[in-house]
């Protein structure tokens, strides 16, 4: 098996200005400061559910088009304003087709159909290329659903040895419907990286095969982060840090401020071991222990 | 015997509308931040629908608890779900439209009841950018019915036409005509705002009143709405809560009364 362990830096090295970048449930907010820190242009994201990752990298000037379903309002404002300012593109999926597209790019095929499903994004928006046509099996009118096939795939997991056999005890058995997701833009991408709070030894991944979510075959790059997820939380392993969340929005109130919040935690952090510290910091000021 | 309510609130009035459009064996499906749409479910749980199925995150009826603090609480909560699905499994059951129903509140409605939760103005530059549609595409060809709400009736959220469809309603000739196009769901059945119960002409598709709210009267429902409202001669007023269902309420359901969220 091919050893696929890499630092942060070269595994986002994969990422190249312009790609079409597929976000995890399971957000991997170490590996995104780490796009933001190599300043990477022009990207279109997808995503279910977007949150305090998608403020930040349409921000940081990284992103041209937005795919998604909803992006929470209270994670910062910068995603509203740029839409309403015409600077950055929200192009407004529907559940099953975003579903459907990636179930299609997982499997190598160019579409799946439904059935009856007519709205606003489907009828009049271009980017998406939906197309009608008659069924060759029982005539009915269907919907062409056209596959997504992301450049990169991005998650975060609790562990992986170095081959990229991922696993999870039971971040998935409770959010089935999140790591449905997940696991199918791992397939659909092009490119797949994979963060962890551990590498373990191939040895310990084989003791419990059942727990192995994703196999190394799917995988082209593992990337040891602790707290990946943060501020956000790893169920099972850390909590949300809401006071570095009010942190960020606190810094959101202007522009100025918001720039010395990149300039602190991303620009001016040398990797995720020098941004930790800063958090690490921070809870010390407010009397928390790491 | 039922006793009408003494005296009941307007969102009392359409929690009852609500609920009693609610059946037994209807698999229901929540809406995130509508607590009006949560108390109607508990409601038509504890009376007329105790035979509904409630799933919050697609796990079927994981309660014995019916009020909203509890409702919508994690299927890994105390009171554990049946099933826990995938995504695979929620797709499944909305695509054969095996769910019953959703009680939603969209930012616009038009005479159609399109239902708008994207954007105000033109969506490549909108003048308002809302947080997004989630499942309302869904919604709106595939559960079996949709029921509307707003709590506050005005002319800027029943448009004649919506900025964006992201939920479809009635306007390619009510339910035969979504029919033809081969539409599993019903789409809206149902508006109640605070003036007034809304539904559907079966044949064109548009919005008619059908009741008034006691002491409201047509002419006010109409100069708060931006199209023109079919309607009888003589509109019912809208049946008023029992006292079973307004102690209910109030007492067990919702006592820190976030149903008049909005209102």
């Amino acid at each position: 098996m091919e050893d696929k362990l890499k630092t942060l830096k070269a595994a986002v090295s994969l990422i190249e200005n312009g790609d079409v970048i597929a976000i995890g449930n399971q957000k991997p907010l170490g590996l995104i400061r780490e796009i933001i820190r190599q300043r990477k242009k022009d990207l279109t994201i997808y995503f279910m559910m977007g949150n305090y990752e998608v403020d930040m990298l349409c921000s940081a000037g990284c992103v041209r088009e937005c795919h998604g379903l909803f992006v929470t309002p209270t994670a910062g404002p910068h995603f509203r304003q740029m839409v309403e300012a015409g600077t950055l593109r929200m192009i407004d999926e529907g559940e099953v087709p975003l579903h459907m597209g990636i179930l299609a790019g997982s499997m190598s095929i160019p579409f799946i159909p439904l059935k009856g499903y007519y709205n606003d994004m489907v009828t009049i928006h271009e980017p998406l290329d939906y197309k009608r046509f008659t069924s060759p099996i029982d005539g009915e009118e269907l919907l062409a659903v056209p596959a997504l096939k992301p450049d990169v795939a991005i998650l975060h997991m609790p562990r992986a040895d170095r081959y990229g056999n991922v696993q999870a005890e039971d971040l998935y058995t409770y959010d089935r419907i999140m790591g449905w997701w997940d696991k199918r833009i791992i397939m659909a991408a092009a490119t797949a990286i994979v963060t962890v709070e551990d590498v373990i030894d191939n040895s310990e991944i084989r003791a419990h095969a059942e727990q192995t979510f994703i196999p190394f075959y799917e995988i082209d790059a593992i990337a040891e982060v602790k707290r990946g997820c943060h501020p956000a939380g790893l169920p099972g392993s850390y909590q949300p840090d809401t006071a570095h969340m009010e942190t960020y929005g606190l810094a959101c109130r202007d522009e100025g401020e918001h720039n010395a919040y990149l300039q602190k935690y991303i620009y001016g952090a040398e990797d995720n071991r020098d941004y930790l510290m800063l958090i690490d910091a921070d809870a010390g000021m407010r009397g928390e222990t790491a | 015997m039922t006793t009408i309510a003494a005296d009941h609130s307007v969102d009392e009035l359409m929690t009852a509308v609500l609920a009693s459009e609610i059946k037994d064996g209807d698999i229901g499906m929540p809406t995130a931040m509508c607590p009006l749409a949560d108390t109607a479910i508990c409601l038509a749980k504890l009376t007329n629908a105790k035979g509904m199925v409630w799933q919050p995150h697609g796990g079927p009826d994981p309660l014995d608890v019916y009020d909203l603090a509890h409702l919508n609480s994690s299927p890994r909560g105390r009171n554990a779900a049946m099933f826990i699905p995938d995504w695979g499994d929620v797709v499944a059951q909305m695509t054969r439209s095996m769910v019953g129903f959703q009680i939603v509140a969209p930012a616009q409605i038009d005479k159609y009841g399109n239902m708008n939760n994207n954007v105000i103005g033109d969506h490549a530059k909108p003048t308002v950018r809302f947080p997004g549609s989630v499942g309302m595409p869904e919604i709106g060809v595939y559960h079996q019915k949709v029921l509307i709400y707003e709590p506050r009736h005005t002319a800027r959220v029943f448009v004649e036409k919506v900025d964006f469809i992201s939920g479809l309603g009635q306007g390619f000739g009510g339910q035969k005509g979504r029919r033809q196009k081969g539409i599993s769901g019903g789409g809206p059945i149902i508006v109640v705002s605070n003036l007034a119960v809304m539904d559907f002409d079966e044949d064109s598709g548009l919005m008619k009143i059908r009741s008034l709210h006691p002491g409201v009267e047509l002419a006010e429902v109409q100069a708060s709405t931006g199209f023109e409202l079919l309607g009888g001669e003589s509109i019912p007023i809208t049946d008023a809560p029992t006292a079973e269902q307004v102690d209910l309420i109030r007492n067990v359901i919702d006592p820190e009364g976030r149903r008049r969220h909005r209102m």
